[in-house]
């Protein structure tokens, strides 16, 4: 379900969303911070039980409740914010950088790279990834971290399309074209003269992979893939608090927030973002 | 070029992938960890006799390439074994539950259809007011939600706060079904419905811009071909360009949201199939969706062919 | 076409006013900002009459049609009176002005690629016209149609059997602009707006839809209101011209007096920058040094032959598109040559090709002695020196730079890819020891710009300043031969002769130019010699000043009658 989302957003654009962006940045920082040192904010320990207060619902002591072991949610919620994002960034920056280094060279050089590399695009390119994820981490197991790399070989392909038709609708550009006549070697022209036009697309492309790669990845912890039963992956304890909506809903509503607001603020600061570099390229200082 | 010609050679070319993705699909069976008899047998009795009735059922001591065409063999005659978990044959478990997923993402695509073009639209033709900021806002969610967080919230606030839907199951009879799987089709159809309607919205700001609606509007037509032939048959080919992968998300999406749901259809037969090995089935479920996705871009192609004339005039010269 | 089917009679009731349109105090402002683009015009038009509305980009005369018209970009209001046939339309609103338009008055806009819907065809756009403004009752189906349909695209001179059921994209750019006007026309409304109708077409085409414009106007006494940036289409067409300044009109008269007597300045200035194509203005005039057309050619092209096309149809009996077809010119030291014909001509190819931009199907390119028909088989020591020798200005301003840097980085890294260039201990150098600040100050200098634009961005920049920054950039490798590919088709007038004056400068420093164009005014004034390109192939070759006054060729005959004179009879 993401494979198409990044071409959607940077295509289409939308009109300027005022006070979210703010609000986004704020919500997109407060995650970061609990990602980075979340396990040290936590007010108890995550993994420790209490039988007797199983599935209670909100409470000064528990300001989140408690899970049917009794542990506490908003130690857990805290705690599993490191796992959860630390892949996603990962593949986000694995995908870009891949992307960014094919699509500049098949955009830019064209010819029989071009081909070979668009074709096996192409062809990854149609797969349902996080099908594809599901049955390859289900069957053949590996662990998060294989996940992790199989995502970053499966959102490749939309990352490159992306950069590389930025690339073509720059290349047949007058001053591509003054530049070569000028004398001026390929990866110079490449790296100096095509790369800072393209770099708006870029960063973009690198926060929307963030957000494609936190989904599938959750999805897949969802699925009770990847990571061991008891970890505190947002994906995972979702799925494992489902069944006390009725007792303690916050159990399995907190993590589900938290993927949405993390999904949705960095979508909204990517597109933001994009907007600003694009007119700060054609605009004077 | 004949219509038929045009689509036999699509059909030919899908045929060709489908072998290759039928080989893939077969290698799942050596690639997964453990012995392809002791995957194949699965929770049963490891005697000797067992062993030596699985090897002679799969042929497992054929050469490799022979082991291939036997399955393929079966499998072009909707023989996929029997399931592990089950022992029932693979294609009774599918029939079982294909109707529920079909219908499924048949409502899902009703509701994103319905509610992201003219929404999308709305948003397009009234760029920069309040309901168009909220659409894109809406439809910012829904693009980077998930739809199993989203399921879960809808489960939480419609089915057991406010309770008018029933919480799990696929329901028996249309009516009863409608309502079990409303609220599954409303997560399922989040992501498909806001890329809809975006596209849509850029689509129609793109057509709004051009010379030729000026000109449309130079010459006084009426609204009613403004909208229509002009704004919405120029903005939908972009969007049906698309329509193939991204009907064919709602493979993806079928396998959480019925897990949340606790739906018994494809999606969860998937997940049930991949946790605990069940080969065969995976086989099965791999190849119909490889199927799957070839077809929505086969029917989305020739959908922009019949829509766009630079399109038909080049693939059926007259 | 002397019926009418007045069906809306509230709106064109005869009200027998002297005038059709009566615009007053019009002003055009930014919704958000309050700036003018229209700044309280007065304009009136009489029936049957024609009057041209003459102005340079920016002068704000589309927006005084699209004023009228009621169809303004979002974010623009109007203000001041709009009166037609006896009614107000500024305040008419959206119901009551779709009466009007189409019916009353017809809009026709500039670009043909772009106007009609690309989805249907050509008979259905006349179609719609017809049937959008006749009550339900008496409104035709769809099949009754089809001979009105026949007879209107009759009246712009298409009578192919079949042509109303063609895409436009199965059009060419005049016939689609035919089909456009018998769309804008087909309720045969009192008044029609042209907004620059044929700037987008080939010369020989402008002429030929001007005169049906023309024709049509006359049969059926329709009024017309010419927007256009060419004072000679003005002139050739209309009663009265309008000049267009900033908003404002700072001259309104007939043609012979506009000519005679311009009140304006800015007037003076237009009619002074008009380049003549029958002899050279002596200020433009250049006395090159060596200018000897018998000197061993500096570039000599041979037998140029280019195809394009997929590898399939290169290999294929008809072996692609062919967009050059055995093309030879010589452009010896000092000399400028000039290329001429119209788009699909083959000249931007031959540009591309000698640029090593395109690579030639067959044919030599030799350059200095350096066979540079294909750049990536030359040596190391061969590139650099081809490359410092030929240097090019490309047609669009506003791509040519790029936007992420200052123009002193421009300059700054072409100056240093001379001296890189420059390693084989050739003329790479030029012994100076001028440092790279200093040499981009003289490179702006020689292109009369200041010293501190160095500092700009290429956004800063008006189109010309770009093409001037976009010329200093190709100074900076010192070449011997500039390659200018319509340097100045996309600038206005004024700016036009700026641009020209650089070049001019260059050239009497001994540059030679290969310069091409598709205006013939421009090849009389920058070159020496002329090639006539038709299809890809050379029709006609010589000195500039024999092939525009004595053409031996059909074709180059064809392309100097389609030159706007200036005078009726031009259109007559």
């Amino acid at each position: 379900m993401s494979e198409q989302v990044n071409p959607v957003l940077l295509r289409t654009g939308g009109p300027r969303l005022g006070v979210a962006v703010p609000v986004c940045a704020v919500l997109a920082a407060v995650i970061a911070v609990a990602a980075v040192a979340g396990r040290w904010l936590a007010p108890h320990d995550p993994g420790v039980q209490d039988l007797l207060n199983a599935s209670t619902g909100p409470s000064a002591t528990h300001w989140l409740g408690t899970d049917d072991f009794g542990r506490d949610v908003l130690s857990r919620v805290l705690d599993g914010a490191g796992s959860s994002l630390l892949g996603p960034v990962v593949a986000a920056l694995g995908a870009t950088l891949l992307g960014l280094l094919l699509g500049l060279m098949a955009g830019f050089l064209g010819g029989a790279f071009e081909a070979v590399i668009m074709r096996g695009v192409d062809l990854l390119y149609a797969l349902p990834a996080l099908l594809v994820l599901i049955v390859l981490v289900g069957m053949f197991g590996g662990g998060y971290w294989a996940a992790v790399g199989i995502l970053i070989v499966l959102s490749t392909p939309g990352s490159t399309r992306i950069i590389r038709s930025a690339v073509l609708g720059q290349r047949t550009l007058p001053y591509v074209e003054a530049a070569h006549t000028v004398g001026l070697p390929r990866h110079r022209i490449m790296i100096v003269h095509v790369a800072p036009n393209v770099l708006p697309t870029v960063v973009a492309t690198l926060l929307l992979d963030f957000v494609a790669a936190l989904v599938a990845l959750s999805a897949l912890s969802f699925l009770g893939l990847g990571l061991p039963p008891g970890s505190t992956n947002w994906g995972r304890m979702l799925a494992e608090n489902r069944t006390l909506l009725e007792l303690n809903p916050w159990a399995a509503i907190a993590p589900a927030l938290l993927i949405m607001i993390a999904a949705m603020s960095v979508t909204i600061i990517g597109d933001w973002l994009h907007g600003r570099l694009e007119r700060g390229r054609l605009d004077h200082d | 070029m004949s219509v038929a010609l045009v689509i036999g050679r699509r059909l030919l070319a899908i045929a060709v992938i489908m072998i290759v993705v039928s080989f893939l699909v077969f290698a799942i069976l050596f690639a997964t960890p453990g012995s392809p008899e002791q995957l194949l047998l699965g929770a049963g009795p490891t005697t000797p006799e067992a062993l030596a009735a699985v090897r002679a059922k799969y042929h497992l001591d054929e050469p490799l390439f022979t082991q291939y065409l036997y399955w393929l063999g079966d499998a072009v005659r909707l023989d996929f074994g029997e399931s592990i978990q089950t022992s029932q044959p693979v294609v009774s478990v599918l029939g079982e539950r294909l109707p529920i997923t079909l219908f499924l993402a048949g409502y899902a695509t009703v509701i994103a259809l319905l509610v992201g073009i003219p929404s999308g639209l709305l948003a397009g033709l009234r760029n920069g007011t309040a309901g168009d900021r909220l659409v894109t806002f809406v439809t910012t969610l829904g693009i980077s939600a998930p739809s199993f967080a989203i399921g879960i919230l809808l489960l939480y606030v419609f089915g057991i706060t406010l309770g008018w839907f029933p919480i799990f199951g696929a329901g028996e009879g249309f009516a009863d079904r409608l309502l079990h799987l409303t609220l599954p089709a409303v997560a399922l159809s989040a992501t498909v419905l806001a890329i809809i309607a975006r596209q849509t919205r850029a689509a129609a700001l793109t057509v709004e811009s051009q010379d030729y609606m000026t000109f449309a509007r130079a010459r006084g037509l009426p609204r009613r071909l403004l909208f229509g032939r002009y704004a919405l048959r120029n903005s939908s080919l972009p969007v049906v360009t698309s329509s193939g992968l991204v009907l064919a998300s709602f493979l993806t999406g079928a396998v959480l949201v019925e897990q949340v749901f606790a739906i018994p259809g494809l999606g969860s037969l998937t997940v049930a199939a991949v946790t605990n090995k069940d080969v065969p089935v995976v086989q099965a479920v791999a190849l119909l969706a490889a199927l799957v996705v070839l077809v929505l871009n086969l029917l989305a192609d020739l959908a922009y062919t019949v829509l766009d004339p630079r399109v038909r005039k080049v693939v059926f010269p007259q | 076409m002397t019926e009418r089917t007045e069906t809306e009679p509230a709106v064109l009731a005869h009200e027998e006013t002297a005038e059709l349109l009566d615009v007053q105090r019009l002003v055009v402002s930014s919704a958000a900002t309050g700036r003018r683009v229209v700044d309280g015009i007065d304009l009136r038009i009489g029936r049957g009459e024609t009057v041209a509305l003459v102005g340079e980009s920016g002068s704000g005369k589309s927006m005084t049609a699209r004023a009228i018209t009621g169809l303004l970009p979002n974010g623009l209001v109007a203000g001041g009176s709009v009166h037609f046939a006896g009614h107000e339309l500024l305040a008419a609103g959206d119901r009551n002005m779709r009466r009007v338009r189409g019916n009353g008055i017809g809009l026709l806009m500039q670009d043909p690629f772009t106007m009609l819907n690309p989805l249907t065809t050509a008979g259905t756009h006349i179609a719609e016209t017809l049937r959008s403004h006749r009550s339900r009752g008496d409104r035709p189906v769809r099949g009754d149609l089809t001979g009105e349909v026949a007879d209107r695209l009759a009246e712009v001179g298409i009578t192919q059997p079949g042509a109303a059921r063609k895409y436009p994209f199965e059009l060419s750019g005049g016939m689609r602009q035919r089909v456009s006007l018998a769309a804008a026309i087909a309720n045969d409304p009192a008044l029609l707006i042209a907004d620059e109708p044929t700037t987008a077409l080939d010369s020989t085409t402008q002429r030929e839809v001007l005169r049906l414009i023309r024709r049509i106007q006359l049969d059926r006494a329709m009024g017309l209101l010419l927007i256009t940036h060419d004072l000679r289409v003005a002139f050739s067409l209309c009663d009265r011209i309008l000049v267009m300044r900033a908003g404002n009109i700072v001259d309104a008269a007939d043609p012979v007096t506009l000519r005679a007597a311009p009140t304006s300045d800015y007037t003076r200035h237009l009619l002074a920058a008009d380049l003549p194509v029958d002899h050279q203005r002596p200020d433009l005039s250049v006395d090159a040094p060596g200018a000897d057309a018998d000197a061993v050619p500096l570039l000599e092209v041979t037998g140029l032959t280019k195809r394009f096309g997929t590898r399939r149809q290169l290999r294929g009996p008809d072996g692609g598109s062919l967009a050059l077809d055995g093309v030879g010119l010589r452009l010896s030291e000092g000399r400028s040559v000039g290329i001429v014909g119209e788009s699909g001509s083959g000249k931007t190819t031959l540009a591309r090709c000698v640029l090593g931009l395109e690579q030639a199907t067959s044919g030599t390119i030799v350059v200095d002695g350096i066979d540079v028909t294909d750049y990536r088989t030359l040596s190391k020591t061969d590139r650099h020196r081809a490359r410092r020798l030929v240097q090019c200005v490309f047609q669009d301003p506003y791509s040519s730079l790029n936007p992420s840097h200052t123009l002193r980085f421009i300059l700054t890294e072409a100056i240093r890819q001379r001296r890189d260039n420059g390693t084989d201990g050739t003329d790479g150098t030029d012994g100076d020891n001028e440092d790279d600040d200093a040499e981009v100050a003289r490179l702006l200098a020689d292109v009369g710009l200041p010293e501190n634009y160095a500092r700009r961005r290429p956004v800063a920049l008006s189109g010309g300043q770009r093409q001037r920054v976009a010329i200093a950039r190709a100074l900076a490798q010192r070449p011997r031969v500039l390659v200018c590919d319509e340097p100045v088709a996309a600038l206005d007038v004024s700016v036009q002769e700026q641009v020209l004056r650089v070049l001019r400068d260059q050239r009497a420093r001994g540059v030679s130019l290969l310069f091409i164009t598709h205006d013939l005014a421009v090849a009389r004034h920058m070159t020496d010699e002329l090639v006539v390109l038709h299809r890809g192939r050379v029709v006609e070759s010589g000195d500039t000043a024999d092939v525009l006054d004595r053409p031996r060729h059909d074709y180059t005959a064809r392309l100097l009658a389609a030159v706007p004179t200036g005078e009726p009879a031009w259109l007559a």
